[in-house]
This record gives structure tokens, sequence and C-alpha cells, in this order.
């Protein structure tokens, strides 16, 4: 039965307007990168890699980066542990486990414009409950204006971000443990395996996968992050929770230096692209596993 | 051994659970408390009588209704047309299929991660040389954009698992492609349909970064702006403040209550599937 392949018709419009808002603005800002455009001009000059050059000497730069490498390991040490840990828990019939759930998933409904409000609740210097806590243990010269010092803004807003993570990782992590395979559980308990050792010899290498798409997830998310800091802190104080997205943004809209923040936006771009990679062999390669 | 583990189970859970709340209970009492009684026994004293007095002072504001109403037309749009967009290249990938399909469905799909970051610049561009700044509808193209990787994702493997007979039947029938997809498919898709529903509404309602770009005007901000904007407002307010963002929750959070699991389920089958 000869047929007309009719998929272009049913490709056509979708693909004009991905090429149009994704596909061609990409390129686009590979080239911008390359310019010295102030956003504001009509024009502007190729000037090469002197963007890229001033990318790797920029000390705001190597700061940002490094507060997103921290930003990485945080969220690949609390919220990733921390869902594994649940999933475990909850994944084993324990009475009211799809109420509990619900706790954990309720964070990932709000807005992060939501979450920066919610966690100043918490944060505020004189009636959060951070410091009510800390004066109550009797410690007020450990109080913090935790989001406008520089020693603590980071590391309160990552907090919050971990706090909203939380429940995707969880859900990746329960997906994954409904394909574990039980009789292998079961063989094991019966030749006596302490829970302890089923767990870390039987399902947790079972897990791989999920664990490499939590562990990708994880840190595509903390590279992109960026409304929580913007609506927090804007990256101050003094840039102490400045991160790449937030940098690209008052590089380009603040100082009007649209050039250089493509070139960051580049960086960005590799960085995220080397994390999908990986993701995508896992996901595709041995599709055996799902 | 094995009840004392499950009772510690339990415990650990609860003090977990009790900790990721107490930020959403804060919030959610501050709403209902007028603003002199926080002011007086900060947010955590003992829940006085609730009132809906910042609701009434919110509103009353007359502005959150114009930030709900846009957002409402932007979400509602872009959520309708990426999925419909999504359906029709998830049908052409995953029941006609042609040669280097699988290419095009990557480079499709990585716009999933892609960050917005990269086109930021660019779309501004675009929008400010087609007068579009400041306007809903660059909005809604943008969401559809970035929405079409995960509608293309979960109606392709919607229309993987849809044998081939299906459409070979209805094709000696005499049906063409479009009458199959609209005819056929679509009803058999609901519980696809009804999880991308609840993901991009969810995800498109929550936006912040596109309004921050691309609109400026007061009257063309969607609700995640607008509560920034009312926050600055009412300072110390606590108690408006959390009303506010509560009724810019509502959707969601109504959403979320009736719908959790084709949430879930949408959200594990987005990340975890080929």
């Amino acid at each position: 039965m000869v047929q007309k392949n009719t998929a272009w018709q049913f490709l056509l419009l979708p693909l004009l307007i991905y090429l149009l808002i994704i596909v061609l603005p990409f390129l686009q800002s590979l080239y911008l990168g390359l310019t010295d455009w102030n956003g504001l001009s009509a024009d502007y000059n190729f000037i090469g890699l002197k963007n890229y050059k001033r990318v790797f000497t920029d000390p705001h730069f190597s700061m940002a980066l490094l507060h997103n490498v921290v930003w990485v390991a945080a969220f690949l040490l609390v919220p990733t542990v921390l869902g594994l840990i649940l999933a475990v828990l909850l994944d084993k019939g324990i009475p009211g486990s799809t109420f509990f759930k619900s706790i954990i998933y309720l964070p990932m409904i709000f807005s992060y414009v939501i979450i920066g409000l919610i966690w100043n609740f918490i944060y505020e210097p004189r009636l959060g409950i951070l410091n009510l806590f800390i004066r109550l243990l009797g410690n007020p010269e450990w109080n913090h204006a935790w989001l406008a010092d520089a020693k603590t803004a980071l590391p309160a807003i990552i907090a919050a971000a971990s706090w909203q993570h939380t429940g995707l990782c969880m859900i990746l992590y329960l997906a994954g443990l409904s394909g574990v395979r039980q009789d292998l559980v079961e063989a094991a308990q019966i030749d006596g395996a302490r829970p302890n050792q089923i767990f870390f010899r039987i399902v947790l290498p079972q897990l791989k996968n999920s664990t490499i798409v939590v562990v990708s997830l994880t840190v595509i998310n903390s590279l992109k992050s960026f409304d929580l800091v913007y609506i927090t802190t804007k990256g101050g104080p003094f840039r102490s929770s400045e991160v790449l997205t937030t940098l690209m943004y008052r590089e380009s809209f603040w100082n009007y230096q649209m050039g250089y923040g493509s070139a960051i936006a580049s960086v960005l771009f590799f960085l995220v692209f080397l994390v999908v990679f990986f993701y995508f062999r896992t996901v595709m390669g041995d599709s055996g596993n799902e | 051994m094995s009840k004392l583990r499950k009772n510690l189970s339990l415990a650990l859970i609860v003090v977990i659970c009790i900790l990721f709340f107490i930020p959403i209970y804060g919030a959610f009492t501050t709403a209902f408390r007028p603003n002199t009684e926080i002011i007086r026994n900060g947010f955590w004293a003992f829940p006085a009588p609730p009132v809906l007095d910042n609701f009434i002072t919110v509103w009353q504001g007359g502005k959150i209704q114009m930030f709900l109403v846009n957002t409402v037309v932007v979400t509602v749009s872009a959520t309708i047309i990426s999925i419909f967009l999504g359906s029709l290249t998830g049908y052409a990938f995953g029941k006609i299929g042609f040669r280097g399909d699988k290419w095009l469905y990557i480079l499709v799909v990585a716009g999933m991660f892609f960050p917005p970051q990269i086109v930021l610049i660019p779309l501004f561009k675009l929008f400010n040389s087609l007068n579009l700044l400041d306007t809903l509808i660059s909005l809604i193209l943008v969401h559809v954009g970035f929405g079409l990787p995960i509608c293309t994702l979960m109606m392709t493997n919607f229309f993987r698992d849809i044998p081939a007979s299906l459409r070979q039947s209805a094709m000696l029938d005499g049906c063409h492609d479009w009458q199959i997809l609209f005819r056929i498919m679509f009803p058999l898709a609901r519980p696809s349909l009804t999880a991308l529903v609840i993901l991009q509404f969810t995800w498109i309602w929550n936006d912040f970064l596109w309004p921050l770009i691309l609109v400026k005007s007061e009257y063309r901000m969607t609700i995640q702006m607008g509560i920034l904007q009312l926050r600055g407002q009412y300072g110390l307010a606590w108690g408006n403040q959390a009303a506010g963002a509560l009724m810019a929750t509502l959707p969601t959070l109504l959403l979320f209550i009736f719908m959790q699991k084709h949430f879930i389920h949408g959200l594990s089958m987005g990340a975890v599937k080929e």
C-alpha cells in the first residue's frame, strides 16, 4: 500500500513556532555573544571571542559560577537524598502515606514569587520563626537578617529552593521503586539479609536509572534557577547570592551589555547541554529498563 | 524489631512533614489575621479567630482582578495551544513516522531542558521589532514555544502505545490522518491530555521570568509580577501580602487538591519515560 506521508502537515505549524521561539533565537544568541551590542543601538560590531575572554577573567563570573557549584552540591545533598529517603519510607504501606506525600508535593505547585513570600515568614528578622526559635533557645546573638546578610543569603535561598525541589525527587524515586523487582527482595529476605543490606545491595542498584534522572534534573534545575534569587535578593547583598542567571540578567538588562550577557548565557547553555547529553544517553540508551 | 522499625519510620515522616508544612502554615494563617494583631503577637502566635479583612483590602485595591484576568488569558490560551500543537507533533512522531524522525524528535524534546536565559535577549529583540513587547500575545507565544517539548514528549509516548492496527483499519474505512486524530485518537488520549493540562497550567500560571522581560505596563502584568508589586505596596502589611499570595495560588492549589494523581503521573511520565 503506497501512501503519501502526511507527517509534514502535522509538523509544519508546531515546528514553525518552535523555530521562531527556540531555535532561531538560540542561534542568534550565540551570534550576539560575539558582538558588542548594547541592547539599544541599531548597529553593533563583531568582536570575535572578546566577550568570552572577559567571561573567563571576570571575577563576578567566577563568583557566580562558584555559587552555582555550591547550589548544585547542596541540591545533590539535601533534596535528592531526602527525596530518596522519603520515597523509601512512603513506598511501604505506612498509614496515611497519601496524606504525607501530598504535604511533600505541595511546595511544587507554588510559584517562586509565592515561595519567596512564604519563606519570608521564616527569615524575617524580627517576626520570622527562625529567629524566634533561636531566641527561644536562648541565643539571641545568633539572630540574623537571613536574606540581607551576605554570609547567609545564599544558603537561605538554597534552603527554600530545596524545600520545593524535594517533592520532584521523591516522585521520581517512587516511580523507580515501583519498578524494583520484589522477587529479588523477597529472596534476600528469605536468605536472612538485613534491611540495610537489602536496601544498599538490592534496591539501590536497581534505582540507578532513577538516580541518573534525578541527578540530571537536579543539576539542570540548579543551573537554571533564577526566579527565587531575583525575587528574594536580586543576587545581593554585595553579589553574595549572585548566580549565572542573575549575572546574565544584570549585565543584559541593567548594564545594557547584551553582547556580554549573551556570552554568559551561552556558557550556561553549554553547561546544561553537557548534563542533558548524559541524561538522554541514559534515558534513551537502554529503554529496556523502563 | 520490625514493629519498632515501622514506628521509627512513621515518626521520622511525621517530623519531616511538620517541618515541611511550617512555612505554609505561617503564610496561610497570617492571611486570616488582622495586621494589628500580627504586629502585636507575631506570625506564629496562637491563631486568633480568622477574619477576611486582608482579602477584602486586597480585592478592593482593585488591581488583583486585572492581574488575574491577564494571567487567565495567557495561561488558558497557551495551555490549549501548546497541547494542541504537541498532539500534532506527537501524532506525526508517534503514529505516522518518517525518515529521520528520531533526530527531529530529540531536537524538539531536548527543549524541555533548555535554559530560557539563552533566548531572553533575542526574544526581547524579536518582540520589540514586531511591536509585541508589553502584550499578552508575546507571553502566549513564548509559553507555546517552551511548552511544545513536554507536550510533544507526552503525546508521542501516548501515540506510540496505541496499536498501529487502529490507524490502519480507520484508513481502510476511508479516514485520513486528521480525521483519525480528531475522531479516534483525542477521545482515547484523555488521561495524557488531563496530565498535560495540569502541568502546563501550573507552570504557565506560575511563570515570572517572561512577564519580567516582556511586560512593562501594570495593566498587562500577570499575577506573579502583580504579587511582587503588591508586596512592595503593602510593605509591612503582612496579612495583606499573605492574602494576595493565597488568592494568586488558589487556582493551582485547587487543581492540585482535586487532580493530584494526574499531576504526579504527568511529572513522573514526563521525566522518566523516553
